[in-house]
């Protein structure tokens, strides 16, 4: 279990927030920024005690200015709060991580997040016109908007992890919801045909908002079948379902998922590579870098699929969050790493992890999030262990895995952030480097109390 | 203390040049020995001593899946385009001004290293740097499109005037060098009705190279300089024809111009907007949703000298506040 | 902990879910607390049940901070229905004398006269007495039979317009028993479900205004294994049917928004017969940012009202500020809604009260 906070306070108003952080400060108390809790890297554990500084009362949402096509948002409003607001005024901010339901603002900022059509909308990074920020000094602080003079100082706060700040507020870009949409799927014969696709299909101008490669074995997971979708809650369901399947799932996952060689090894059968592509934007527009991506795809031999796997994959793009009550009531593990790295090291990462992690877990590979210069990594790995030794097995794949992804050219984290799970990667693949977010640190945070712990300070 | 001691104090990393003492290193130790000195003296980099990064000059390292390179502050970057040609590479289309300019003054000085890209965003040209902190430790930012592993570190060098860090290598991200090019031109009913124009057609995807506008009697002329692939080019052109006339834009006839000055602002939107209400000719690069680089009579960002912070001088005085 | 067994694996789902549905519960978007969110609350009965941590105060608070709205079940893919799960919780709760002092004193009401109001209903249906032939039998709910009689004056008036005269029932005297269900009373409410179906035996249809009564006899009722002699239908279900029968006249010249009552939507998929009727009686129609079955929640069920006063009272002041854009009225076919919508200061009004200044106005020349 996590370490709760000695307290936990709900501030309506960056003054709020402002009297919390002074409370804090002069009590020596660590601070802990908290959104909706959906970090993946233990950021909100309270390791050393303190205040939970919950910032979903910052709930705020202003008007779109429909000519500078921005829009303000206080850091706790929730994102599908956010984006059906912004829909329902023609407007989207394009970014819709798998966890749009349970983030907010102030975690997607925190964390660096990746919406699922960040490909074409960018990051979150990308659609900051400016933030506002209590910082550990306690000073409010905003950040100009482009053009000013001297140092980005929102990218210095972007990704700090509450270790820095608290955000109250961000200015956002947004755009007209799209008028069409283009869907393709293609079958490639191996995986790096398939990233040579994508890499291609960058170069040439193209920009899908959806670009998803799966590997042979998450290729084979995903299937032709329409996503399935429970009409009957779990109580309601037949005993066979409700009952025996779920406990047959507890006797086979250790003897299985705890041997996941053999079944890693079955894994090199496969070959073949899901892409699944969607364009957006201007009708005209989509259809025609769609079809323009068609041709790149089918040079490289590629089987178009048509519409369909990119239809069903809007239509079930969350359903992957739901699939972990199920592998965590079996008594087995999983969790999801992502990494990116530039085109030269993509392939390379993706071996080195899956020859790492094979012995270990069962594991499964998607690219996504593609640039000009390179792609994402997003594994996902399920394993079990004897009763009592799992929490070691999870810990030696996390350390392994990171440490071959890192050795083969990837980055630290692509969307997911550090928190506590990857600090210790993050302060080594800093190298000197570590000393310049130390710095940033002392200045923004003097006493140590935003956070202590997370990105490793 | 005199420059002769500072001299004698930097050795050969020094040349005493008519314009001043230079520090001129040629490598990431020495710089960080240079700033060890000077810290030694008391003394600040960039006026008793300049910097140099002269010795920086290579294009270190071309890789061609990802279209970066590995340059040298110290490259101009007009050179670094030339260099970049037989590689099949361009930095992209960027402002007359810009190109005068090392690597170096292009990312820590107001242009602040920024590129537009598709959707009307911008993003730095440099995927990962080198640099020297002011107390001399090196940072060394990782080599990958995007990141969530903390804080861009990169922000402590881009725009920041060298004044919490000095950088010395970047690798930058480039384009493929464009195989067609061409030029729209259509006229608007007003300023508001043409720039909204070119804001739609942005966050459609157009990337344009660059665009020069003018109010020439009642009416508001655009013309738009698109390159990039050939049907890049094509579908840029089509989404500026089909954005037009919801706005009341048709198709215009004679080319415009040039800008009577060649001084280069950053500009907002209603910026753009107001110089064009004065007739001015603009031409624009680096056009994105938050604005563009102007060249012409128009209000905004400074860019052909240094400007003083309007922001954040503290964390450069306080926390970093070294030698530079 | 009986009742609770049942829904094990729902409790165990949500415990282990990254909490999926975060955003879409009405209570936990009020009070901002993770503990009650749908997952906050599903995982104290999943820990109580299986004993890793004993109920208390605390825990039971969290178990009564759900409106029953049923809005995160739209968004689980495994279906899950928290708000059976949690009400079934709640039974724990009055086992183990832990029900928050609302809920224990809904219940002593009920013990005493049938109905949350501690009003005999008898006498007030009474009062209605069809002077025409009447087609169907109406059961207007005890909200409106104690707090809102012109609702089923306006109700028989529009009703008969459309060609579909209602007479109160007798029927109506009896409540439908939802207070006990949502309270946790499980074993109570079975014995009022039966005694009541045993009392319309004689009935072969009723037609239901209120939602959240038809939902109960409808969806409930079944759960509890009480079979309904008569067929329950609302009374926009009739009224949509006979639309074609209604008064020619042209929409009055306003604009409202129309809140999806929870029970109607989401519990009886009923979602484009009320909007069809205010269709015809005013000239727009206002949707929220989430309307039909992802729409918002007015804060009135699952006992919240009498449980977390505030909180039920803060829900409705959300739920009118995502319908409101310029201050149209919010309409809706719940009277309970369009109390909690007046309970926050917002102007709300009946769907059958609408229909009948519609029906009233002079056609113009
Ligand atoms: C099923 C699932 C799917 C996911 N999918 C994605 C995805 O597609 N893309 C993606 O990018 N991420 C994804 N994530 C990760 C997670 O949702 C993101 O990291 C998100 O940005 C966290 O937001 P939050 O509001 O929940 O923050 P929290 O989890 O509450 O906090 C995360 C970190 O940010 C800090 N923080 C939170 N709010 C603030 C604030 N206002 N000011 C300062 N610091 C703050 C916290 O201290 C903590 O360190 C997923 C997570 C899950 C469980
Ligand atoms: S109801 Fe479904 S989505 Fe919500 S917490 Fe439970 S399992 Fe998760
Ligand atoms: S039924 Fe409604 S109030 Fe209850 S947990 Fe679900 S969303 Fe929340």
């Amino acid at each position: 279990m996590p370490p709760p906070p000695d307290l936990v306070v709900w501030p309506s108003t960056e003054e709020e927030v402002q009297a919390v952080i002074a409370v804090a400060r002069r009590r020596k108390l660590p601070v802990i920024p908290y959104g909706a809790g959906s970090g993946v890297c233990g950021g909100t554990w309270a390791t050393h005690g303190g205040v939970a500084l919950d910032l979903k009362r910052l709930d705020r949402i202003g008007p779109v200015d429909a000519t500078a096509r921005t829009v303000d948002a206080e850091a706790g409003v929730m994102g599908e709060t956010l984006e059906r607001r912004l829909a329902s005024e023609g407007w989207q901010l394009g970014h819709t991580p798998s966890s749009i339901y349970m983030s907010t603002v102030g975690g997607w900022l925190a964390a660096r997040s990746a919406g699922q059509l960040s490909s074409r909308w960018g990051k979150i990074e990308d659609m900051v016109l400016s933030v506002r920020a209590v910082l550990g000094t306690g000073e409010r602080l905003e950040t100009p908007e482009r053009p000013f003079s001297g140092p980005d100082v929102a990218q210095l706060l972007i990704g700090s992890e509450g270790t820095l700040c608290a955000f109250t507020r961000a200015r956002l870009r947004v755009f007209p919801l799209p008028e069409g949409r283009a869907f393709h799927g293609y079958d490639f014969k191996t995986v790096a045909d398939g990233l040579e696709a994508i890499r291609v299909m960058f170069r040439a101008g193209l920009r899908p908002s959806v670009v998803r490669l799966y590997d042979p074995f998450d290729t084979a997971i995903v299937g032709d079948k329409p996503p399935h979708v429970s009409t009957t809650s779990p109580s309601q369901a037949p005993a066979l379902s409700r009952e025996l399947l779920p406990a047959l799932f507890r006797v086979l996952a250790p003897q299985t998922l705890g041997r996941p060689g053999l079944m890693n090894r079955a894994t090199h059968l496969l070959r073949k590579s899901r892409l699944v592509l969607v364009f957006e934007g201007e009708a005209a527009r989509a259809a025609d870098e769609d079809a323009a991506a068609r041709t790149l795809c089918q040079r490289l031999g590629a089987v178009s699929l048509g519409p369909q796997p990119a239809e069903k994959w809007l239509a079930s793009r969350y359903d992957v969050s739901y699939r972990m009550s199920k592998v965590f009531e079996g008594g087995a593990f999983a969790d999801t790493f992502e990494v990116a790295a530039p085109w030269e090291r993509v392939y390379e990462v993706y071996q080195k992890v899956r020859e790492a992690v094979a012995a270990h877990a069962f594991v499964l590979c998607h690219f996504s999030h593609a640039y000009l210069e390179g792609c994402s990594l997003y594994f996902s790995f399920v394993g079990a262990a004897p009763l009592g030794q799992e929490r070691e097995r999870y810990e030696s794949i996390w350390r392994i895995a990171l440490s071959a992804a890192q050795s083969a050219g990837a980055n630290v984290s692509h969307h997911h952030g550090v928190g506590l799970l990857k600090a210790r990667a993050l302060q080594e693949s800093l190298g000197e480097g570590r000393h310049a977010l130390k710095m940033l640190k002392d200045f923004f945070d003097p006493d140590g109390i935003m956070n202590p712990g997370k990105l490793g300070l | 203390m005199s420059s002769s001691e500072l001299r004698h104090a930097l050795g050969p990393m020094c040349v005493d040049s008519p314009d001043g003492l230079y520090a001129c290193p040629r490598s990431a130790r020495e710089l960080t020995e240079v700033l060890a000195v000077l810290r030694a003296h008391g003394v600040a980099l960039g006026r008793e001593v300049k910097l140099s990064r002269g010795a920086f000059d290579r294009l270190e390292a071309v890789e061609p899946k990802s279209c970066t390179v590995l340059a040298g502050a110290g490259l101009v970057l007009a050179d670094l385009e030339r260099l970049l040609h037989p590689h099949a590479f361009t930095l992209g289309t960027l402002s007359p001004h810009a190109l005068t300019l090392t690597v170096a003054e292009f990312l820590e000085g107001p242009y602040a290293g920024l590129k537009p890209v598709p959707v009307g965003r911008l993003e730095p040209i440099s995927i990962s740097l080198e640099a020297v902190l002011a107390d001399g430790r090196q940072l060394k930012t990782h080599f990958s499109p995007r990141s969530a592993a903390g804080p861009d570190l990169s922000a402590l060098v881009l725009g920041a005037h060298g004044r919490i860090a000095v950088v010395l290598k970047a690798r930058l991200r480039c384009l493929p060098l464009p195989e067609a090019r061409q030029v729209v031109r259509l006229s608007f009913p007003s300023v508001e009705a043409a720039l909204d124009g070119v804001r739609a057609a942005l966050a459609d995807g157009c990337c344009p190279a660059r665009a020069r506008a003018q109010k020439v009697q009642q009416r508001t002329v655009l013309e738009v300089e698109l390159a990039g692939a050939l049907d890049g080019v094509a579908r840029d052109a089509q989404s500026l024809q089909h954005r037009a006339p919801t706005l009341g834009g048709r198709p215009a006839g004679e080319a415009l111009h040039p800008p009577a000055t060649p001084h280069e602002h950053e500009c907002s939107w209603p910026a753009v907007a107001r110089a064009l209400d004065h007739g001015e000719v603009l031409d624009l690069y680096r056009l994105s949703l938050h604005g563009a680089i102007v060249a012409g009579g128009a209000g905004g960002l400074g860019l052909d000298a240094p400007a003083r912070w309007a922001h954040g001088a503290g964390l450069a005085a306080t926390v970093l506040g070294g030698p530079l | 902990m009986k009742p609770m067994e049942q829904h094990a694996r729902e409790y165990s789902f949500c415990a282990y879910c990254p909490k999926v549905c975060r955003f879409s519960c009405p209570v936990s978007e009020s009070t901002k607390t993770e503990t009650t969110s749908t997952w906050g609350k599903m995982t104290a009965a999943h820990l109580a049940l299986t004993h890793q941590r004993p109920l208390d105060e605390g825990s039971a608070k969290a178990l009564h901070a759900c409106t029953g709205c049923m809005r995160c079940t739209e968004f689980c893919k495994h279906h899950n229905q928290p708000a059976g799960a949690l009400f079934a919780a709640r039974s724990a709760t009055i086992a183990k004398g832990l029900q928050p002092a609302g809920a224990a004193s809904t219940l002593a009401t009920f013990a005493q006269s049938q109905n949350p109001f501690g009003r005999q209903l008898a006498p007030l249906v009474a009062a209605w007495k069809a002077e025409t032939p009447v087609r169907y039998p109406f059961f207007p709910g005890c909200t409106a039979l104690v707090k809102r009689s012109e609702l089923i004056d306006q109700t028989l008036a529009v009703a008969s317009a459309f060609g579909a005269p209602l007479g109160v029932s007798r029927a109506a005297a009896r409540c439908c028993g939802y207070p006990l269900y949502a309270a946790g009373a499980f074993e109570l409410f079975q014995a009022h479900a039966r005694a009541f179906a045993e009392t319309i035996e004689a009935y072969p249809e009723l037609v239901v205004k209120d939602p959240s009564c038809a939902f109960t006899l409808k969806v409930i009722y079944p759960r509890f294994e009480v079979k309904m002699p008569a067929r329950i239908r609302t009374v926009y279900e009739v009224l949509d049917e006979n639309l074609p029968h209604a008064p020619v006249k042209p929409p009055m010249e306003e604009a409202v928004a129309y809140h999806d009552a929870c029970h109607l939507g989401r519990g009886l998929q009923q979602y484009d017969e009320p909007r069809r009727l205010l269709r015809r009686a005013v000239s727009s129609v206002r949707e929220a940012p989430s309307s039909g079955a992802e729409g918002g929640c007015s804060g009135g069920g699952g006992l919240l009202p009498r449980t977390l006063q505030e909180t039920s009272v803060d829900v409705a002041r959300r739920q009118a500020a995502e319908l409101q854009q310029d201050g149209e009225t919010i309409v809706t076919a719940c009277p309970t809604s369009r109390r909690m919508f007046e309970r926050a200061g917002r102007q709300s009004e009946d769907l059958l009260a609408v229909l009948k200044r519609w029906l009233d106005t002079k056609e113009g020349p």
